[in-house]
């Protein structure tokens, strides 16, 4: 059996940004993001980058001997969306690729206060 | 696109930091978890260790699965060979198991407790109340002034490592139920979190880091046939055997610095500087503490 990692997936509007760490998350193992993998810059953040980011992080890992994961992932946070539309997809594809998902924690910075949502009281009117 | 040599050497080099790096075990707090080994951690140098936190979920930690939403943080202070000693810094719950809980139709009642203990740990909690219905603002006043009663009247008559205990196998979240449910039907009581602010006064009391060195090496030579033993599998629990160090038997690790006898003499009776010497013309990394110099020699 090998070793645990955490993985960190960041999933924003723009991109998807994945780094593995040892389990005091000090220690990077390694990194892929979006842009990596895909050639046009809105695709960056696209479910499909997403999920060959995973499987190119899963043969990383497998490369240092981890297979093992806990994923951590987070969204845009703050007074944007909460939800990391990436993260599903990522973890679908590592669990595919053999990675054994330990655990799934969702780390989004979420504030208890903070400044208003942009685009006013009516929402955006496009 | 392909890629310039240039980050092809930058990879390359990546690589050998890789593996110039060494496995520490991580060990539990000498009290009450006898320096249990509960995972491992990586670097190039012990003292880039030092304030890592390590988090585990408490069923880990204990087997209990009641509390598979309790994480368990430990902070590591120093470190001894290839074994980094912590100290336990707090627990949380997960957020995803208080949000389950808080619903319509009924309350939440929350707060935040600093507590100094008897043996002089700063120490914070917060605790949670969630009752069964919507409860009157009076009523939630009085519950969590009781509450706050309760944890201040524990905290202040024990130490920080039997209120540890009590928070883990939650007698002080029985105790502020029972003191506050005579108020309003109560739902559940959590401690959504706890914090060590500042150490007080630690006691060493227990088995010493040598002591389960040994008892984990004999069990190990319970498991195994009991050959000469390789030094490198002492303090490796059989699940976590590094495979590395399978592939490579001979490797020994800090053990050597218990176990001088096992060591060739001519490099023990050489300087550190010496011994940097021959590493760096053997190309290999010249960090840390002697006997980490000779185990790596010996590699």
């Amino acid at each position: 059996m090998g070793r645990k990692a955490v993985l960190h997936i960041f999933t924003t509007y723009n991109n998807v940004l994945m780094t593995a760490t040892d389990l005091t998350g000090a220690e990077t193992i390694g990194k892929v993001s979006g842009g990596m993998i895909t050639k046009k810059g809105s695709d960056k953040s696209s479910q499909f980058a997403a999920m060959r980011s995973a499987e190119r992080m899963a043969e990383l890992l497998f490369e240092k001997e981890f297979d093992q994961v806990i994923v951590k992932y987070r969204g845009a946070g703050g007074n944007r969306s909460p939800n990391a539309p990436g993260a599903t997809a990522a973890i679908r594809a590592l669990t595919r690729a053999g990675v054994q998902v330990s655990r799934i924690e969702d780390v989004t910075p979420i504030p208890t206060d903070g400044t208003k949502k942009k685009g006013g009281r009516r929402g955006r009117r496009v | 696109m392909a890629k310039s040599a240039k980050s092809r050497l930058a990879a390359r080099k990546q690589r050998d930091k890789w593996r110039a790096k060494r496995w520490f075990t991580v060990r539990a707090p000498r009290n009450p978890w006898s320096y249990r080994n509960i995972g491992e951690t990586l670097a190039e140098e012990d003292s880039m260790l030092t304030g890592r936190v390590y988090e585990m979920m408490q069923n880990e930690l204990d087997g209990d699965f009641s509390k598979m939403h309790v994480k368990v943080k430990f902070q590591i202070t120093h470190t001894i060979g290839s074994d980094a000693i912590t100290e336990f810094i707090g627990h949380e719950v997960a957020k995803d198991h208080i949000r389950r809980q808080v619903r319509r139709a009924r309350s939440k009642v929350d707060d935040t407790v600093d507590v100094v203990t008897e043996d002089g740990f700063y120490i914070r909690i917060k605790p949670i109340i969630i009752t069964h219905r919507t409860a009157k603002s009076s009523q939630k006043q009085e519950m969590r002034a009781r509450a706050r009663d309760a944890i201040l009247k524990m905290g202040a008559t024990s130490t920080w490592v039997s209120i540890q205990k009590s928070i883990m196998d939650g007698t002080l979240e029985n105790a502020i139920k029972d003191s506050i449910s005579s108020i309003h039907p109560v739902r559940a009581v959590m401690l959504r979190k706890s914090q060590l602010i500042q150490s007080g006064v630690t006691v060493d009391d227990g088995p010493t880091l040598e002591e389960i060195r040994a008892n984990e090496s004999t069990q190990e030579k319970d498991h195994g046939d009991g050959d000469a033993v390789s030094e490198d599998e002492i303090d490796i629990d059989s699940e976590s055997i590094t495979p590395n160090l399978q592939t490579d038997p001979e490797t020994p690790t800090n053990e050597t610095a218990n176990n001088d006898n096992e060591t060739p003499t001519d490099y023990e009776s050489m300087t550190v500087v010496q011994l940097k010497e021959l590493l760096k013309s053997a190309g290999k990394p010249v960090s840390g503490k002697k006997a980490d110099l000779i185990s790596r020699l010996l590699e």
